[in-house]
């Protein structure tokens, strides 16, 4: 133990740390400790929440080991090496892309002074707000408009050029369209790193008489390469986990697979199997996101002073050209999309907005409050239990139960599904069979499984507002709160939650965004005949109804612009300790 | 080192072999068999450089840090021991921070009132304003802690802690975010309160200074370790070693052979073996050679009043012929003027009077100033 993690294991109960003896404590010593730390009501609430939050990786990993199904050779041979191969490289390109996208607008946002840049460096964030299947809506059109190329294409070099032509224009359009709603991830994170991290040392490097240039390849990038990284694997997650756009551009990833294995050919083993593939790849990202952090910390804390950076004033040329240059991503994440549907929307929404589609908002009004609910309170429990309690299986729950953010929402959702089915086909039949009642389904299809699936896939996004904002309560508050004869349970009461408004209205809001333009999970858990916004968009796209889509996507756009304000708050919060 | 744990029933603090060590591998113990004990009413300094330990001992006093082995008393009450520990806020301690932890959601008047408990409405009004009226911030009862500046701050920390008549007062190092003036009016209020409220207090601090303004009895403590426990004057006369003479003042390092008088020994090899440190005072500066003299040169002069006070180094001469004679601190209280570069001598007074009032080496990696 160090001092500092031991400065923080301080107020608490004493009984509960395991004893500090001299010698290495033996698999059964630990294992009693555990036990021990379990007892412990804090430490045994959030280890409840943990299981439940983990039921579905542990029903994937365990089915893995079952005997494949008859269909899984065929899969394996025939489907799955497509699935991966478009998978890979969507994966690569729109990760690649938003990379140039995003570092240098930030760079630029942060070291030099243009017209508009104080907006830009803003707006730049703004197709965050847009989620990708509502951008694939947007520009659903766009393949269509190239059709006059590929029948000149054809015409000229034949089918094989047309047939390649054809499928360069389709991947290279969904990857743009993904970089280009998924690049702020990189943004937000190099734009911090710039400008608040390596700020001090850009001036150093500047007064040692270097160029911008030279300081940008040799101080900024090598300070900024971690917070970029935990930036790009967000982008990958983001990718791996879509659904509506790729299966709008017909484009078959691993996730459009999981639900075709699983949904159209009813084979669930094998959709494990993909899971699992998947699963195991997301897990092995994340441990290369951590392992290259190493201690540096995506938003490195310390002393910030706050001062202003001199930035560097450009030529007259670069006044013209850099405001352009950051207008491109602007535009094609955001502006195009969010004209374009407004402009559908406005010759749509009569026949849209009938009394039918108010009920629509209702309803997903309705789940994304229960969803925000359940998932504060989870991330609130886990939270306050770190705040509260010393034990050391604290932070490994925590941290495992917020895990459910990198796991792609196909994956969760067969991962919810398989053990809620079997405990309707199980218990739940039997206790119908026993009472005389028809038999229904309890739980699958309900809105309680969509609960769960939020529950599992959002944790994370509340939990790390809640976590932040109670560290920055310093700890001598929770000191000064004991001593003046408060218990632990009271100064949460009195002095933590209080103090936590903010934090705790930032994670509102962006769960109930998130769950709000949520699709995959939705769209596969929600009861018979049950509507949102965004599986409403999803089915209007199918059907080739982008005009009509158009209201309920650009809805989902407003709410996701709502869910900017916080975000952006926190990303400037962090560092304004 | 000096304390009488056996004796004294009326302590109201009493620590006995206090032990914590932070992790295994490391060497020494932060806290290492620390034994205290504080009288009622008396107000103690802990003196001592950072990581010495001296801020765990007090949180362990609060019941914020668990000690490894050791027994803590307050108002003779078992508070800790390996077995027990009572948790913070049963323990009847007050606790000011070095940066006051007020709650920041809370009016000052909330804050002061956060540990009066089970206390009904006008009582608890009356006991703010009063406390409010001790630290002389009356009116200041509905701003908020970010509308009040640092000083202020310390005050209604300290009203906070001092409201619920803790049974002993712990302050962590409290004036030392604030700057030179504002630090030394409040050291002044602050040991009138302690002494007015008749409040047992246990007071950490890197500064000697603050140490010596406010405390009645003062602990030097180092690596883990208490070296020196007494009253302000007894430390700064009789330190026990270098390192607790250097806290206190100048002390200035002397071959013993000088020191004790031997005037041109017999064997070049007795002279030098032994160092003795003494306070400037204890030296007396001539300005002709005499018997048991040395000759210095002085280096640097600065004005503090009375007297001058001057850096001198000893001339290299052939009576002292081992060991580096480090740059010595010396009071001249002459009427001449003294120039750098003058030449002067220097002889114990001690040996005029009879008794030596010198201390021995401690650890060497502490001797200079």
């Amino acid at each position: 133990m160090n001092p500092a993690s031991s400065k923080a294991a301080t107020i608490g109960i004493p009984a509960l740390t395991t004893p500090r003896s001299g010698t290495p404590a033996t698999a059964s010593q630990r294992m009693r400790s555990w036990v021990v730390q379990l007892r412990e009501p804090w430490t045994f609430t959030a280890g409840l929440l943990a299981l439940i939050v983990s039921i579905p990786a542990l029903v994937i990993l365990a089915n893995l080991f079952a005997s494949p199904g008859e269909n899984w050779s065929h899969i394996r041979q025939h489907t799955l090496p497509g699935y991966l191969k478009n998978t890979a490289i969507l994966v690569s390109s729109a990760g690649l892309l938003s990379l140039m996208i995003g570092v240098p607008a930030a760079w630029l946002v942060s070291t030099f002074h243009f017209p508009g840049r104080r907006i830009f460096s803003w707006a730049l964030v703004l197709p965050l707000a847009v989620p990708t299947y509502v951008a694939a809506y947007a520009y659903g059109d766009i393949l269509q408009s190239t059709f006059p190329l590929q029948i000149w294409v054809r015409k000229t070099y034949g089918t094989d050029a047309f047939l390649l032509a054809e499928s360069v224009l389709r991947y290279g359009i969904v990857s743009v369209i993904l970089a280009s709603v998924l690049y702020p991830y990189v943004y937000l994170a190099s734009r911090a790193a710039f400008s608040y991290q390596a700020c001090s040392s850009i001036e150093v490097s500047r007064t040692l008489g270097h160029g911008m240039t030279s300081t940008f390849f040799r101080v900024a990038l090598p300070m900024a390469r971690p917070a970029i990284a935990a930036g790009l694997s967000l982008v990958i997650m983001e990718v791996i986990n879509d659904y509506g756009a790729v299966s709008f551009f017909g484009i078959p990833t691993l996730t459009v697979g999981i639900f075709r294995t699983w949904l159209a050919m009813g084979d669930a083993e094998s959709a494990i199997r993909l899971s699992a593939g998947v699963m195991i790849f997301v897990l092995v990202l994340i441990v290369a996101e951590r392992l290259q952090r190493g201690n540096k910390g995506f938003f490195a804390s310390g002393r910030h002073t706050h001062h202003t950076p001199l930035r560097k004033p450009l030529s007259r040329a670069g006044n013209v050209i850099v405001p352009l240059l950051c207008l491109i991503p602007l535009a094609t994440g955001f502006l195009i999309p969010g004209w374009r549907l407004a402009r559908w929307a406005l010759q749509t929404s009569g026949k849209v907005l009938t009394p039918k589609f108010w009920s629509l908002i209702e309803s997903t009004l309705a789940i994304a409050a229960t969803g925000t609910f359940s998932v504060v309170l989870g991330a609130l429990l886990l939270s306050s239990a770190r705040r509260v309690s010393t034990t050391r299986l604290l932070a490994p729950i925590c941290q495992s139960a917020t895990l459910g953010y990198a796991v792609p929402g196909a994956v969760i959702a067969i991962g919810i599904l398989l053990p809620l089915g079997w405990l309707d086909r199980g218990p739940v039949a039997w206790t119908q069979e026993r009472l005389g009642a028809e038999p229904a389904l309890f739980f699958s299809g309900t809105l309680f499984a969509l609960g769960v699936a939020y529950l599992v896939r959002f944790l994370a996004v509340a939990y790390h507002p809640l976590k932040s904002g109670m560290e920055r309560v310093c700890s001598n508050l929770d000191a000064a709160s004991r001593l003046l004869g408060r218990s632990p349970l009271g100064t949460l009461l009195r002095i933590n939650l209080p103090l936590l408004r903010g934090p705790l209205l930032a994670a509102a809001i962006l769960v109930f965004v998130d769950v709000l333009k949520e699709l995959p999970l939705t769209l596969v858990l929600r009861p018979f005949n049950f509507e949102t916004l965004s599986t409403k968009a999803y089915s209007l796209a199918s059907e080739g109804r982008l005009a009509e889509c158009s209201v309920p996507s650009l809805l989902i756009v407003i709410a996701g612009m709502i869910g900017l304000i916080p975000l952006n708050r926190l990303m400037e919060g962090w560092h304004s300790r | 080192m000096n304390s009488s744990i056996q004796s004294n029933l009326m302590s109201t603090l009493r620590i006995q072999s206090l032990r914590r060590q932070f992790s295994r591998d490391s060497a020494q113990p932060a806290v290492n068999g620390v034994t205290l004990d504080i009288p009622e009413g008396h107000t103690m300094a802990i003196v001592g450089e950072s990581g010495s330990g001296k801020t765990t001992l007090l949180r362990m006093i609060a019941g914020l840090e668990i000690p490894d082995s050791g027994e803590i008393y307050i108002g003779g009450k078992l508070v800790s021991t390996c077995l027990r520990i009572t948790p913070p806020e049963q323990r009847g301690v007050g606790l000011v921070f070095q940066d006051g932890a007020l709650f920041p959601h809370l009016t000052i008047a909330r804050n002061i009132a956060y540990g009066l408990k089970r206390i009904g409405r006008k009582a608890r009004a009356a006991r703010i304003e009063e406390m409010l009226t001790l630290v002389g911030l009356s009116g200041y009862g509905r701003r908020y802690p970010r509308e009040v500046s640092g000083g202020e701050a310390q005050r209604v920390a300290l009203a906070r802690a001092l409201a619920p008549e803790p049974r002993i007062l712990l302050l962590d190092e409290p004036f030392s975010n604030l700057d030179t003036t504002l630090r030394k009016q409040l050291r002044d209020d602050v040991r009138a309160i302690l002494k007015n409220t008749r409040t047992t207090s246990l007071f950490v601090t890197h500064d000697t200074e603050d140490a010596l303004a406010i405390a009645d009895e003062i602990a030097v403590m180092r690596k883990g370790q208490l070296l020196q426990v007494g009253e302000p004057a007894a430390l700064y006369r009789n330190p026990c070693d270098a390192y607790c003479a250097n806290l206190f003042g100048p002390a200035n390092r002397l071959p013993e052979s000088f020191m004790r008088g031997i005037a041109s020994p017999p064997a070049p090899g007795q002279m030098g073996d032994g160092w003795l440190w003494t306070r400037p005072e204890e030296l007396e500066v001539l300005q002709a050679s005499g018997t048991d003299t040395l000759q210095v040169e002085v280096n640097e002069v600065r004005f503090v009043g009375e007297r001058q006070e001057l850096k001198a180094c000893p001339c290299r001469q052939p009576e002292i012929t081992t060991g580096s004679l480090s740059t010595l601190t010396l009071y001249w209280e002459g009427r001449d003027e003294v120039r750098p570069g003058q030449i002067l001598w220097i002889k114990p007074r001690h040996l005029s009077r009879g008794e030596p009032t010198t201390f021995p080496e401690g650890d060497n990696d502490t001797a200079g100033d």
